[in-house]
């Protein structure tokens, strides 16, 4: 899969980036507006083809558009709530509302795994282990050896499948055959695995590990232009909430569809501020290309 | 004042009478290169960790060992997967760092350091899994001494890489011993390469030391006192042997060791005498077959495999691109190769593991299929049960004439993992040979083993061609396909290039030769 | 907002396992099994491909709880979600498979600590019931967070759509165990002696 590397928006501290990859999906599960949901779909998808690429992200939008087909008729069959009667069956009544609601909770699903789509792409897992193992140290270096031991354990499977190949690749087993083969062949694994390990183990402790207290060797530092933009997106997730909370981002379903207390400047502001906080690694990318002199700074 | 001293050290394992070293005393001085050698299972292993507390075997020991701390010991293990611990290279430079809790900014400063030293800044940031094998080991080298140890240990470190990488990681090796001016304790089978780089040489046999000194004195005692040993010895001192045997020359104490030292001491003797001898080493035999030969050679068709071309999966490299073999009946046909030339997948194709794309492979005249059994590279791929015994059983009866041949009698209630690596490469040779195979596939069998294991293994094998078996051989072993190959092709990038009888093969080969022809050949071409 | 009280409760859940993982200064006997019984059961589906939605995971995860106590199975669960999750993707299941992984290790741990697994039907049980209340858990994330109200017809619902999915997922999980919990219990004891290591305290 392609991944954009290098962006700008990537030279900022592990924590903002921990911070938008979750924050991000986080307001999206908030709140049904649907003005709020479709700009935080338009901006996962647009963050996401950034990330991958267009191919792969209709691609995958497209394969996670039965789960909102799903959500919604969920919804419309097991909630009557409404005004808006669609049509009977029995003394069942199936409302607009409640079909609209489950499009939107559909939706709102969507969006979520469409962000989390890009999550590994904004955040290295080299980044993440750095930002678990600040406060988990050991967990961290587990985590560590675990994606390590992963390909080594893929190559192990197929060494095992080759080697063992000519008794079990028989076409004609049965399934309680071929069964047998493959519990016998996870075992081979689980052997081999394990006397490996032993090797590990002793190559930890013949590099002093438990010796002190173990230091890390990645470090980032908090820069000036980290805590401002670490500012910017508290007061856009801050603005966000309010809104979704406390004002005009509020909008009800049941029983008909409106908006409450529609202050549309109010809205407006949120759904800006929104935007902006959404597309921070797009238009931090664009902000590249026209840096040139404004990097030099006289001394005051 | 040695860096670290052994003091009638001896070592016994719990629940067990042998005692793997008795009164052993080496005391090594700062920057000397000490090569370790001697037979599997002679307790080199065992004196080597006890030089390290930190991995030092539990059982009951008498003597003194110098004590030193974890980071003044840097060890490094024979397997170049299971030593590495995290998932990126960059990490695991910094993984020892951490453990003596350096300040972040110097682990980066030693890190990058270490990096550069090494060469590894190019691959620095990829994962551990995207490097070879031989830049895997490059790397644990790399991870030990950037912790700065005093003495560096090493226990078979090259066994299992290939010929190139194994060359590398022994230069890079060299360059910490002369340029850091670290103590390296190395132990080792294949002395070829690593005899002319040692100060000196400790000889070890059941347990004792029975060698300690300069390396060119080491060739005379071996050739006097270990006759059994001398097939470890490198190409330049055996032919200087022979020299002094068949020429009557004055004894030889000072023996060579490199090509170079090789050809320059036959130039020193009488021609004609070192002619008759180069002749006799190297047979000359005729590369020209005649037709009454070729006649024969459709006779003995086994398997000939015509243009053959194989991808994993759609749209991934061909790893087989139009690869035309012919084996024949009775022969031990030895297949040389670099990595990732294909000579494991075309194993995987002749046994119906995997089935090419294009190409055909026609059964020989007989239209006889040969029963085919394969030997992985890795012969723990096979095991899964609790006993020898078990896994003998396992597919049906046991053959008790195969088990005693194989000298797994002795063994049957053992667990397969509790083996050496050599007895476990006989069980899983039992296992593979079970349903009588007349076209055995071999996947690099001399992989770890030690020169003696590898003349058993050859024995065994030559009788199962006696017999009218066929044996295909995938190796890196030069060596061992000149000696007990009787024909070699080359393989490269998916095609064979060439398939010759073993001398001729050898002979014509420039590089991808052994040191014995690099010698004679020369010397004969001088002539 | 149910969903994000339902993650700040996960959050405790693992925070108070890896804590406790952390406190206990784990040396590399401790880490080194977790590791590889983790890379294991993310990957020993591959074996079983030939079977569709046979995996190992559940079982692998239960055994290293009963071989190497409740925190080694909660771990082992909860890192072998993440870490596969951390190369085919995330999403917002990742916590509550962690959770619903690390739980069933631990508790088979507890049982084991209490010698319930003696009798063999207690373990098969376990496993069977493992594989539904997993499945269960897993409703429950988007029943949490997309479904709204969450009536008894939508759970309804949804618990029966996957309730096939459930019941193999606990089969499969019966029929691992069956084949593999005696036969690892003998080999991880064969490399405790051969080694001395693995021991929960030693």
């Amino acid at each position: 899969m392609y991944t954009r590397k290098h962006t700008i928006f990537e030279t900022l501290h592990p924590a903002l980036l921990l911070a938008y990859a979750s924050g991000a999906p986080i307001l999206a599960m908030l709140t049904n507006h649907p003005l709020f949901l479709a700009i935080s779909f338009l901006a996962a998808f647009c963050v996401q083809t950034f990330y991958s690429g267009i191919r792969e992200t209709a691609k995958n939008t497209l394969f996670m558009l039965p789960f909102v087909l799903v959500v919604a008729l969920i919804n419309l069959f097991t909630n009557q709530r409404g005004m808006t009667i669609l049509f009977r069956a029995g003394h069942y009544a199936y409302t607009c509302e409640s079909l609209c609601y489950g499009i939107a909770n559909g939706m709102m699903l969507l969006t979520v795994l469409v962000w989390f789509r890009s999550f590994s792409a904004i955040l290295s897992n080299e980044k993440f282990l750095y930002l678990f193992g600040r406060h988990l140290p050991a967990t961290a270096l587990l985590l560590s050896m675990i994606l390590k031991l992963f390909p080594e354990t893929r190559h192990k499977i197929q060494s095992i499948q080759f080697a063992q190949g000519g008794f079990s690749n028989n076409p004609k087993c049965g399934i309680k055959e071929r069964l047998k083969h493959s519990m016998r062949q996870i075992s081979s694994l689980l052997e081999w695995s394990m006397e490996d390990s032993i090797e590990t183990a002793d190559s930890m402790k013949a590099r002093a590990y438990g010796k002190a207290e173990r230091t890390s060797y990645r470090s980032y530092k908090m820069t000036a232009k980290d805590r401002r933009m670490a500012a910017f997106f508290a007061i856009a997730f801050l603005a966000v909430c309010y809104s979704i909370f406390g004002g005009s981002g509020r909008y009800t379903y049941f029983p008909v569809m409106r908006m409450d207390h529609g202050n549309i400047l109010e809205l407006t502001v949120s759904a800006v501020i929104y935007l902006g906080f959404l597309f921070t690694p797009l238009w931090m990318e664009l902000q590249l290309q026209k840096g040139g002199m404004r990097t030099w700074e006289s001394s005051k | 004042m040695g860096v670290i001293e052994v003091n009638e050290y001896s070592f016994t394992y719990p629940a067990s009478e042998k005692v793997v070293l008795n009164h052993v005393s080496i005391s090594a001085d700062m920057g000397e290169f000490l090569l370790l050698c001697g037979k599997s299972g002679c307790g080199k292993t065992t004196l080597l960790r006890c030089m390290k507390p930190e991995i030092a075997p539990v059982g009951s020991a008498e003597g003194t060992i110098t004590r030193l701390s974890a980071e003044e010991v840097g060890f490094v293990f024979q397997n170049p997967d299971n030593q590495i611990v995290t998932d990126t290279v960059r990490h695991e430079l910094a993984f020892g760092l951490e453990n003596i809790g350096m300040p972040t900014g110097q682990i980066r400063a030693r890190v990058a350091e270490t990096a550069l030293f090494f060469g590894i800044d190019e691959w620095i940031d990829k994962s551990v899994h995207e490097i070879s094998g031989g830049e895997k080991q490059l790397l644990n080298l790399a991870a030990v001494i950037a912790m700065q140890p005093k003495i560096l240990i090493l226990d078979e470190p090259t066994s299992q890489l290939d010929p190139v990488a194994r060359k590398n990681f022994l230069d890079m090796l060299v360059r910490v011993n002369r340029e850091l001016g670290i103590t390296v304790i190395l132990s080792e089978h294949r002395l070829e390469e690593i005899l002319p780089l040692a100060d000196r040489v400790l000889f070890m046999k059941e347990g004792r030391i029975v060698y300690s000194g300069n390396v060119s004195e080491f060739a005379a005692y071996i050739f006097e006192e270990h006759k059994e040993y001398v097939k470890a010895l490198p190409a330049a001192a055996r032919i200087a042997k022979q020299a002094e045997i068949h020429m009557s020359l004055n004894p030889v104490f000072t023996f060579p060791m490199t090509v170079r030292e090789g050809q320059e001491f036959l130039m020193k003797c009488d021609r004609k005498a070192t002619d008759l001898l180069a002749k006799s080493i190297v047979p000359n035999s005729s590369g020209t077959g005649s037709t009454a030969k070729e006649e024969d050679a459709r006779e003995s068709l086994c398997l000939d495999v015509r243009d053959i071309w194989f991808q994993y999966a759609k749209q991934t490299p061909f790893v087989m691109k139009g690869l035309n073999l012919q084996i024949h009946w009775g022969q031990m046909h030895m297949l040389l190769g670099g990595n990732g030339s294909g000579k494991s997948t075309l194993l995987g194709i002749l046994s119906k593991r995997f089935f090419a794309d294009r190409g055909k492979i026609k059964l020989g005249k007989d239209r006889k299929m040969p029963r085919t059994a394969l030997l992985p590279q890795n012969s723990k791929a096979m095991f899964s049960r609790d006993t020898v015994l078990e896994e003998l059983e396992s597919g049906g009866g046991t053959d008790q004439r195969l088990i005693r041949q194989l000298h797994l009698d002795a063994l049957l209630h053992q667990h397969p993992y509790d083996l050496s690596g050599g007895e476990q490469q006989r069980l899983a040779l039992a296992m593979v040979l079970r349903e009588a195979p007349e076209l055995l596939l071999l996947d690099e069998p001399t992989k770890g083993l030690d020169p003696f294991l590898k003349e058993e293994l050859a024995a065994y094998l030559k009788e199962f061609t006696a017999r009218g078996n066929t044996i295909l051989c995938v190796t890196h072993d030069v060596e061992f396909a000149a000696e007990y190959g009787e024909v070699c092709s080359l393989l490269f990038e998916g095609e064979v290039l060439s398939t010759e009888k073993a001398a001729v093969f050898f002979r014509n080969n420039l590089f991808y030769t052994t040191d014995q022809n690099r010698i004679l050949t020369s010397y004969l071409a001088d002539n | 907002m149910d969903l994000c009280i339902s993650a700040i409760i996960l959050i405790v859940i693992l925070a108070l396992f890896f804590r406790s993982f952390e406190r206990q200064k784990p040396r590399p006997r401790d880490i080194v099994p977790i590791a590889v019984m983790s890379a294991i059961g993310a990957l020993g589906r591959v074996l079983f491909a030939a079977i569709p939605s046979f995996k190992p995971t559940s079982a692998v995860v239960i055994i290293t709880g009963i071989q190497f106590g409740p925190l080694a199975g909660f771990l082992t669960g909860a890192l072998s979600a993440l870490a596969s999750n951390m190369f085919l993707g995330q999403g917002p299941w990742t916590p509550w498979q962690m959770v619903a992984w690390g739980l069933i290790g631990f508790f088979a741990g507890m049982f084991q600590r209490k010698n319930w697994f003696r009798y063999r039907g207690v373990l098969y049980g376990f496993g069977m019931l493992s594989g539904i209340l997993f499945g269960w858990l897993m409703n429950a994330w988007y029943l949490v967070g997309y479904v709204n109200p969450i009536t008894w017809q939508a759970i309804v619902v949804s618990y029966s759509a996957s309730a096939v999915m459930d019941v193999t997922h606990g089969l499969a999980t019966v029929i691992f165990l069956f084949a593999l919990e005696k036969p690892w219990g003998r080999k991880l004891h064969r490399l405790k002696i051969k080694y001395g290591i693995f021991d929960g305290r030693g």
